[in-house]
């Protein structure tokens, strides 16, 4: 029997999402096993601090300067290296579910194959030479909203659940500002949606779907890629009582003196003020129309209990992803790999989402490597060797 | 409002490549779409993912080798005019432009992006003709 890969991303997650990184509000349990069972790095960093990029660096190994995708929007080259490809070429069944982002989603003319086979119903577009080296792709973004699979799939099986997410953009296709929640605070909604029908859930049951249809002696490459807990804040309404919003304590970056913040804010580059004060759209993800000095404690709380909500969906999805391996007899030859793309200000400095501030709050990841335990030893060595720090 | 441009110097006269890119209804020949129809001064594309888009044809000058149009009846789009333009630069090579102003801005990227593929095709069907 080989080797089993499992990469679990998630996006947009702040390293103290966790409660193995010292988190206090999601409870995590599955991620604080891997952690406890293997390497946790404790000053992982991406190369930048939105998604596309980060991503493309995840698959390439390169620098952004290398594979060029600068910014959201600028796809990544189709023959641009890939682990997925690498591996594939090593004999691995390679698979990848959930966000892919390496091309743009806003694409009416479906240039982009992520779109294209999504559009199609279909999980590769060639299957001799596979789209980024990947065997089998079934992709979703934050919502049910372009030509992705999980769009397909909620169009063709829950078209009444749709309009309870949140309108990522607004009538005039820009990042949507508009409030919700009991607080008012940007890109939260309660979403009656069924748990089974939010794509954390179906990104598990569909990579489960991809493990169980694969030979027993088979080695394989899955990038299992969760699009929450970026924005929008819309998990099943059912699961907000997990974390009350009154009852979160303010996050202790989030400077509650509004001339203190302010104070701060203005010592650094221009840019933070400017964005603070809505003056300078510094990330076009970002709602322009919002402006971050309004943002009020309580916003905040909010933001991060529906935050935290979809931390521990992750993390019980993860859950039942690994029960199924078991279930498979791959436990003890397979390897976990947990990190995300980029982190989330989450009231930080009085500011929500991310953009060009190299902050721990965007820069500080949670990246966790759990070897396969019957490879364990040789896995420390290895580490020893590279001067990786290990701090479990 | 949105404005983008792209251009591509083909090497061939500007006559022949008007004769191709100023003929509204050979669009899908060069563009990355799927159909086009064409009724008077109106015209229909379909894109790959089944939008239809109805238009109309503003401007068919073959002595100024300009061609303008726009998306109408859409309830999307506030503003559109697309020009695409071939001027000669050489008895053998010419620039094709393609100018998109939009409102909502965003959608004009997309459009960009399309309006690079597709004269990347002409440059390839043309070059050296």
């Amino acid at each position: 029997m080989g080797r089993k890969i499992l990469f679990i991303t998630t996006d947009q997650q702040r390293y103290d999402a966790l409660g193995c990184n010292g988190g206090t509000i999601a409870r995590t349990p599955n991620i604080d096993a891997l952690s406890r069972d293997g390497i946790t790095f404790d000053r992982a960093h991406p190369q930048n601090v939105v998604c596309m990029p980060s991503r493309s660096t995840m698959i390439t190994g390169q620098h952004v300067s290398t594979h060029g995708v600068w910014m959201n929007g600028v796809p990544l080259p189709e023959d641009a290296p890939s682990i997925a490809s690498d591996l594939r070429t090593a004999g691995y069944a390679t698979a990848l579910i959930g966000k892919a982002h390496f091309e743009p989603l806003l694409d009416p003319f479906l240039r982009f194959t992520e779109n294209r086979i999504g559009n199609q119903r279909k999980t590769t577009d060639n299957p001799a030479d596979p789209h980024r080296g990947f065997d089998h792709m079934e992709l979703s973004t934050h919502g049910p909203v372009g030509q992705l699979h999980y769009s397909q799939w909620m169009r063709d099986n829950h078209p009444e659940a749709i309009g309870g997410f949140y309108q990522v953009l607004d009538h005039e296709l820009q990042v949507n500002a508009l409030g919700g929640g009991e607080t008012n605070a940007p890109q939260i909604k309660v979403n009656p949606i069924q748990k089974d029908w939010y794509h954390t859930h179906w990104v598990a049951q569909r990579t489960i779907n991809w493990l169980n249809s694969l030979p027993a002696d088979r080695d394989w490459f899955c990038w299992m890629s969760f699009p929450d807990p970026h924005h929008p804040w819309d998990p099943p309404a059912s699961e907000l009582h997990r974390v009350p919003w009154r009852e979160v304590d303010l996050p202790a970056g989030y400077i509650e003196n509004k001339s203190q913040r302010e104070k701060i804010l203005d010592d650094k580059l221009r840019h933070w003020r400017g964005w603070y004060d809505g003056t300078f759209v510094s990330n076009y993800e970002a709602p322009a129309k919002w402006v971050p000095a309004t943002m009020t404690a309580d916003q905040v709380r909010e933001v991060n209990a529906f935050t935290h909500v979809e931390n521990e969906l992750i993390d019980e999805a993860i859950g039942d992803v690994l029960g199924a391996i078991t279930a498979r007899g791959w436990e003890s030859d397979l390897d976990v790999v947990y990190t995300t793309d980029h982190g989330e200000f989450q009231g930080d400095f009085g500011l929500l989402f991310k953009g060009p501030y190299h902050v721990d709050s965007l820069m500080r990841l949670p990246l966790i490597w759990r070897p396969a335990p019957s490879n364990f030893r040789a896995t420390l060595a290895c580490c020893s060797k590279a001067h990786i720090t290990l701090t479990r | 409002m949105g404005t983008v441009r792209r251009h591509a110097f083909v090497e061939c006269d500007a006559d022949t490549v008007w004769a191709f890119v100023g003929a509204p209804e050979r669009l899908h020949e060069w563009f990355p779409i799927t159909e086009c129809r064409v009724e008077g001064n109106k015209r229909w594309i379909t894109l790959a993912g089944g939008i239809v888009f109805e238009e109309e044809i503003v401007t068919l000058d073959h002595d100024l080798r300009r061609f303008q149009y726009k998306i109408i009846n859409n309830s999307l789009i506030k503003f559109h005019l697309g020009t695409v333009d071939v001027i000669p630069d050489s008895p053998n090579r010419c620039l094709v432009m393609y100018s998109t102003d939009m409102d909502p801005e965003v959608l004009a990227l997309p459009i960009s992006g399309a309006a690079g593929v597709g004269l990347a095709k002409v440059k390839e069907m043309f070059d050296g003709r």
